[in-house]
């Protein structure tokens, strides 16, 4: 964390490993077959109240650590036109290929391409990733896996509908009325 | 089943903020304005290219 209240989050992160390392997925010390890293920025949102996140990366990565799988990237108002949450798929693809070819992009590899996924305000979170990995049998998880990603994700869904009611409070006074609340908008209330 | 203890915070002065970002530009082999165009156009030279733009654009621009 810096002066400005921004902060990095990484695996054993810090400022003589900026990038951080990557976790091996595995409960027995044997070898793990996947790999994830990832990187968390965090900053203060326009309010300067509430602290939220400007970017994140995560990346499965194969049983050596360092092939990257899929990457899952977020960039709050990215340099680019390209999406805010979007995912790089990496690896050859034979069709992927000939559609960049027959565009005239055969300089572009199928993991340049940015594929959206659910925008800044409904994209997946770490626990879904690391959700993906046990349901498809990548991985093995602990005893009582389920809560303890269920505990997260629920917390996060909230952070993120709290964040959509205040950028959109006439959407939410609208919902909340058509079933049976009360609303009523106070003079000084922020627009 | 999980607890906090392992996590570390390192608190940074301006002076490590720097540091960090020189690190994480070493890391890559590129300046800072190399990785600005690559991000412009959505490819990386590599992947630790790649990261290393995420945190360094974090530490580098403005906030708000």
């Amino acid at each position: 964390m810096d002066p400005r209240n921004r902060a990095v989050i990484g695996y054993k992160i810090g400022k003589n490993n900026p990038l951080g390392e990557t976790i091996p997925f595995t409960i027995s010390g044997s070898q793990a077959p996947i790999h994830l890293d990832f990187l968390h920025t965090l900053d203060l949102d326009h309010s300067g109240e509430f602290l939220t996140t400007s970017r994140s990366t995560y990346t499965l990565r194969a049983e050596d650590a360092e092939t990257p799988i899929v990457t899952y990237d977020f960039v709050r108002e990215p340099p680019n036109p390209y999406p805010e949450a979007h995912i790089h798929l990496h690896g050859q693809s034979d069709a992927l290929q000939r559609m960049l070819d027959s565009c005239g992009l055969a300089e572009r590899k199928p993991a340049d391409l940015h594929i959206p996924v659910g925008g800044r305000r409904f994209r997946p979170c770490l626990e879904d990733i690391i959700e993906f990995c046990i349901l498809e049998e990548l991985v093995t998880p602990r005893e009582g896996w389920q809560d303890a990603l269920e505990r997260g994700r629920h917390e996060y869904h909230e952070q993120q509908l709290r964040a959509a009611v205040r950028r959109f409070p006439a959407q939410a006074a609208e919902v909340l009325t058509n079933t049976g609340w009360q609303v009523t908008r106070l003079p000084d209330s922020p627009s | 089943m999980s607890s906090h203890d392992d996590i570390q915070l390192e608190l940074l002065d301006e002076s490590d903020v720097r540091e960090a970002i020189t690190n994480a530009l070493d890391a890559a082999e590129c300046t800072w304005e190399e990785l600005q165009r690559q991000a412009e156009s959505g490819r990386f030279s590599s992947e630790v290219a790649r990261r290393a733009w995420f945190v360094v654009s974090s530490l580098v621009a403005p906030t708000g």
